[in-house]
């Protein structure tokens, strides 16, 4: 028994075999993703010398994309988590793509990590040597918990379509058949199946709003509970929580507008659905930027000499160029945009989103490298200097490759679009209770 | 031993934090294997 929905023909369209265009795209996507394999395998037997890190600049790019992906991550939990929670019925039609998003997005937030450490194996000191006095600690069973609740309640939401591919989709290879049996483990669509179903995913909601809350603080807190200058403020939580829903919901915006294009759903993702994310856009926008004054007001206003050193590096030294752009990037031309331009207007939408998470990506950079560079023991660590080389570029570009690879094949192979959560019907579910209490208010 | 002597050891002793990391996703796991299962059971006769 499945749910009746009038787009079920639409939404199901774009799972086929794979085109001559999609196996051109996997062999760029793979090719760069191979060619980041590679540079990382060279670094691992050359060691971190091959890299831009040095005394005492630890962290770069490396960093700056494990706290990027783990912000894109945030959309998904916040679409279908966080505005589940707040009965927005207009996210529907959204979730799995945002979800799916945050799926592919953890692990190459997790290989950034991996890449950093340059000896990927010592990761296991942490289950043998771990102490929970060290934040690294903190952010590992958050992050790690993240990851799998994450899998599972996508994997839930998804279980009703995987049995409709296995009914539905005839004409598929068969080994694809296969994979629908096997993931669909015997879903039957019984109304107390969907039942059971919405019951579990409400609870688990509120269970990911935590969980989304605590992932993104205990990544500040890596940086907060240090003394460097710059990162040692309360306000690093929130900062970080916001800039990630900011940059995850910006690229929510992306992925539904390549989608609506290339799969031709224009009927499903319909312009509203812009409409309402771009309200979001504008909150978390003005939300990052009250968030982005009052941290600088408040080390400016101390005027302690570490903290100047790195304010002063950011506002009109070294670092004055990618700070201002991304200051211009992040807030002042998206939200121009979004306020006047983007309402009915998706290619406008889209701009706004793509020069946030690029912004996005500088604002991360423009956190870790300019407190690294000018550490409070500045007269016994002496000045840094960071610049990335060839071989921290290849590896973030072959994480990005990663994660467009994996979005790509996910929509091949499954309906990006809910159809059970959009249906118009879904198999009405009657307790037992009830049942009974009517038949003997019937007299039957 | 005293409770403050009992918090440093839990946060400082090397390996306790593993373990503990090791028991919150098994039960996580757990958890989740017997939720996917209950939601699976229902409608199907004789089980609740």
């Amino acid at each position: 028994m499945h749910p009746e929905n009038k787009n079920e023909a639409i939404i199901l369209k774009p799972i086929h075999r794979p085109t001559t265009g999609d196996r051109l795209l996997w062999f760029a996507l793979g090719g760069i993703l191979l060619l980041g394999l590679s540079a990382w395998v060279r670094q691992y037997v050359l060691g971190l010398g091959v890299t831009g890190l040095n005394r005492p600049v630890y962290w770069g790019v490396y960093i700056t994309n494990f706290v990027f992906f783990i912000g894109l991550a945030h959309s998904g939990t916040f679409i279908s988590a966080i505005l589940r929670i707040a009965g927005q019925g207009w996210r529907k039609p959204l979730t799995r793509a945002a979800e799916a998003i945050t799926l592919f997005s953890l692990p190459f937030g997790v290989a950034s990590i991996l890449a950093d450490m340059g000896r990927p194996e010592r990761v296991f000191n942490i289950i043998f040597f771990g102490r929970y006095q060290s934040p690294i600690l903190w952010d590992f069973t958050a992050v790690g918990l993240y990851f799998l609740s994450s899998i599972v309640f996508f994997y839930l939401s998804l279980l009703p379509d995987i049995a409709l591919c296995r009914d539905r989709l005839t004409n598929v290879p068969r080994w694809q058949r296969r994979m629908y049996e096997i993931l669909a483990l015997g879903w039957q669509g019984h109304p107390e199946q969907f039942h059971r179903l919405e019951k579990v995913l409400d609870g688990m909601a509120i269970f990911m709003t935590m969980l989304v809350v605590t992932v993104h603080t205990v990544v500040s807190w890596m940086f907060g509970m240090t003394l460097q200058p710059g990162w040692h403020t309360a306000l690093i939580g929130p900062f970080f929580l916001l800039g990630a829903i900011l940059s995850g919901t910006a690229a929510v915006v992306i992925a539904l507008a390549i989608l609506r294009k290339v799969y031709k759903l224009e009927q499903v993702l319909h312009i509203g659905l812009f409409n309402s994310i771009r309200k979001l856009l504008i909150t978390f926008t003005l939300g990052w930027i009250y968030m982005m004054i009052a941290e600088h007001l408040t080390i400016g206003y101390g005027n302690m000499k570490e903290e100047m050193v790195v304010l002063q590096d950011k506002f009109s030294g070294t670092y004055a160029a990618i700070f201002w752009s991304m200051a211009l990037l992040v807030f002042g031309v998206p939200v121009l945009i979004l306020i006047f331009k983007a309402k009915n207007n998706i290619a406008w939408m889209v701009t706004a989103s793509i020069l946030i998470n690029v912004g996005m990506w500088l604002e991360r950079y423009i956190v870790i490298i300019p407190s690294e560079v000018s550490p409070r023991l500045l007269p016994v660590m002496g000045q840094g200097i960071y610049l990335p080389t060839a071989t921290e570029w290849l590896i973030t570009a072959a994480w990005f490759s990663g994660l467009f690879l994996l979005y790509m094949t996910f929509t091949r192979f499954f309906p990006i679009i809910p159809v059970w959560e959009t249906a118009e019907h879904l198999p009405e579910f009657e307790p037992e209770g009830l049942r009974e209490a009517q038949a003997v208010q019937t007299g039957d | 031993m005293d409770i403050s002597s009992l918090a440093y050891a839990f946060f400082n002793t090397p390996g306790v934090g593993g373990a503990v990391i090791l028991t919150i996703f098994t039960g996580a796991c757990l958890i989740y294997v017997y939720l996917t299962r209950w939601i699976l059971r229902g409608g199907r006769k004789g089980q609740k």
